[in-house]
């Protein structure tokens, strides 16, 4: 019987743990997604709290101890081609870094969700309208299209930005679309309708919470490709510009020293590839806390 | 006589398909007054469901609908989008067949219920709560005060349909629309919904439209009963006359198919051939190609509505030159 499993639940005291415990309770049973919070939470907090434990100024250079390698007394991972402390400017690096990471990918949200949402509920012209709008966008691999918006918006941070939020709003409005397809054929969209909820109350309340869960699972996905592409225009020179220590841009400055000392000019690139390892592995077990099947 | 709560006449469906329109109903009559159950019979694609939809307004977009549907003096075709959202849920509620999926899974029963509430009579949260436990206790909920803070994946199916019949009643319609409402329930709890129901809607005095394929549900709750085949009604009258006197080959074909323990050992009779094509609905009696009794005027021109008694009324060519109905299940042991 279909029901005797449900039935059996019932029957046993109701335990309604809220939709955030049951959540909290899947990821402590998943080490590997824990062992990658930890991770990025280390880095998120070093990040945070820069200005009070990095042990040196990021950008005091000094020409005598250029090059040095990891584990010289006074820079545990060395310094860089500047004599640069090289821990300070990666746990300095891991701000800017994080911040072009993630707040592309919130705007993106913002604005994709939203478009996603109103043409997918919308339906008719209004699909076709925004959806054919963001197919534009889509005719371009997005590492080209954020190098060709920040190249033709010149480089800097806020350009850099606007380049990436531009890069991630198609996509997300694409799954937002999609979701919102979905949900508004599902009954009880219908029956809300038959209770006599108005357009705006089923958007607002049951089309909203229902597409939250995928779009944001979709987003956080997003988080260690902007990272990775954040990084890549600073190191193509379109991003941070220097002497700001962001992880890609001092693994382009240290690439010229690949040779000389191969450690130290892999250490930014190893946080960048840390970074968005993690943000990945924790984002499958985000979706697998949060049961999105795709 | 008193005037009837519910009036239906002419009410067509027509749907834009990818080839071309498809008439869903062709001319629906029926009316039903305060405090009676009208059950409507028929098989899956009959229009029985839609006829239940099309009193809400609740079709797709690319159904128009056409005809008169009177519900307490109102208009419903021609409400405007706003004023229907108010009639919606307090003139006319209904109740869907799934209850696991017409309830939002991300809302607790207590909060879909209360904010609907909210929506209809402005009532403060906490008043929208009380009466949400009230209308959660009404239905027989066991321990409802701590239901309200379920969701609905932590209930199972049947307290999940009373926590849905609960949201229908929640601002006390007159109209009360039920689309299968225990299809997707185990036997044993299909009984006590059904029962639950027919108290309620005794002891609230709704009028009723109970859309079922069960002829024992039909039984059990209606006073009046309309069968339903190919967007038409091809028979109506009170419970009696429908399911002791049916007129209506087809009427009786679904009797017939009633299983109950007075036929163990014997042959169960179907109904021969599967429901038309909507979109290529045979000229004249639609069931006419299924009918043993069909004759060549079957085919000529749909037949109209004709009238047996007072109440009853069938829809077929041959009426009055067919054997009269014996009940079915002594028709099938002979």
């Amino acid at each position: 019987m279909i029901h005797d499993q449900k039935t059996l639940a019932a029957a046993s005291p109701i335990r309604s743990r809220g939709f955030l415990a049951d959540m909290g309770r899947r990821f402590a049973h998943d080490p590997i997604t824990l062992g990658a919070g930890g991770v990025l939470l280390v880095v998120a907090l070093a990040a945070l709290l820069a200005p009070w434990i990095a042990p040196a100024d990021p950008n005091a250079t000094s020409i005598v101890n250029r090059l040095r390698p990891p584990g010289t007394p006074g820079h545990p991972l060395g310094t860089d081609e500047l004599g640069r402390d090289l821990l300070s400017r990666v746990i300095w690096g891991g701000r800017l870094t994080l911040f072009m990471g993630f707040t592309p990918v919130v705007v993106a949200t913002l604005i994709g969700g939203f478009l996603g949402i109103l043409a997918g509920y919308a339906g008719g012209w209004v699909n076709s309208a925004i959806m054919r709008g963001m197919d534009v966008f889509y005719a371009f691999p997005s590492v080209l299209l954020a190098v060709a918006i920040s190249g033709a918006l010149g480089g800097g941070l806020v350009n850099g930005l606007l380049a990436l939020t531009l890069v991630f709003i198609p996509p997300i409005a694409r799954v937002a679309e999609s979701v919102t397809l979905q949900v508004r054929t599902q009954p009880y969209v219908e029956a809300a309708v038959a209770t006599g909820a108005s357009a705006t109350r089923i958007v607002v309340g049951h089309v909203l919470k229902n597409v939250a869960g995928p779009i944001l699972v979709y987003a956080s996905s997003l988080i260690s490709i902007s990272i990775v592409i954040a990084s890549g225009l600073s190191f193509l020179g379109l991003g941070v510009s220097p002497p700001d220590a962001e992880w890609g841009l001092m693994l382009s400055s240290l690439r010229q020293s690949v040779y000389v000392a191969p450690v130290n000019a892999v250490i930014p690139g190893a946080m960048i590839f840390l970074t968005s390892l993690c943000f990945n592995t924790m984002t499958d077990g985000l979706r697998h806390a949060l049961n999105v099947k795709e | 006589m008193s005037k009837p709560l519910v009036q239906v006449s002419d009410l067509r469906v027509v749907v834009r398909g990818a080839d071309g329109p498809v008439t869903i109903l062709h001319g629906v009559d029926f009316s039903l007054e305060a405090g009676k159950v009208l059950c409507v019979l028929g098989e899956s694609g009959s229009g029985k469901s839609m006829t239940m939809r099309a009193l809400m307004r609740l079709v797709p977009r690319s159904a128009t609908i056409s005809g008169r549907v009177l519900i307490d003096g109102v208009d419903v075709l021609a409400l405007r989008e706003r004023e229907l959202a108010r009639i919606r849920g307090s003139l006319v509620a209904m109740i869907f067949q799934e209850p696991a999926t017409a309830l939002d899974p991300t809302f607790t029963i207590g909060h879909q219920i209360a904010e609907t509430v909210r929506a209809h009579e402005g009532a403060s949260w906490a008043d929208a709560r009380r009466r949400a436990l009230d209308l959660l206790e009404l239905v027989q909920v066991p321990s409802a005060a701590r239901r309200l803070q379920a969701y609905p994946h932590e209930l199972s199916g049947g307290l999940r349909q009373r926590a849905m019949i609960a949201l229908a009643l929640s601002c006390r319609p007159k109209v009360l629309i039920a689309d299968e409402p225990t299809t997707a329930l185990d036997a044993t709890v299909q009984i006590q919904v059904l029962l639950l129901l027919r108290e309620l809607q005794r002891e609230l005095g709704m009028a009723t439209l109970f859309v079922t394929h069960d002829v024992g549900v039909a039984c059990e709750i209606a006073d009046e009963v309309a069968v339903m085949y190919a967007g038409r009604i091809v028979e109506r009258g009170s419970t009696e006359e429908v399911l002791g006197r049916a007129g209506h080959p087809y009427a009786r074909g679904l009797l017939r198919s009633v299983v109950t323990s007075d036929l163990v050992g014997t042959r169960l009779v179907p109904i021969d051939g599967s429901p038309p094509e909507l979109s290529a609905l045979p000229p004249g009696c639609s069931f006419a190609p299924r009918c043993n009794h069909a004759i060549e005027r079957c085919s000529a021109a749909v037949p109209e509505l004709a009238a047996l008694s007072a109440s009853h009324r069938v829809r077929c060519a041959r009426l009055g030159e067919l054997e009269p109905a014996i009940p079915h299940a002594q028709e099938v042991s002979t």
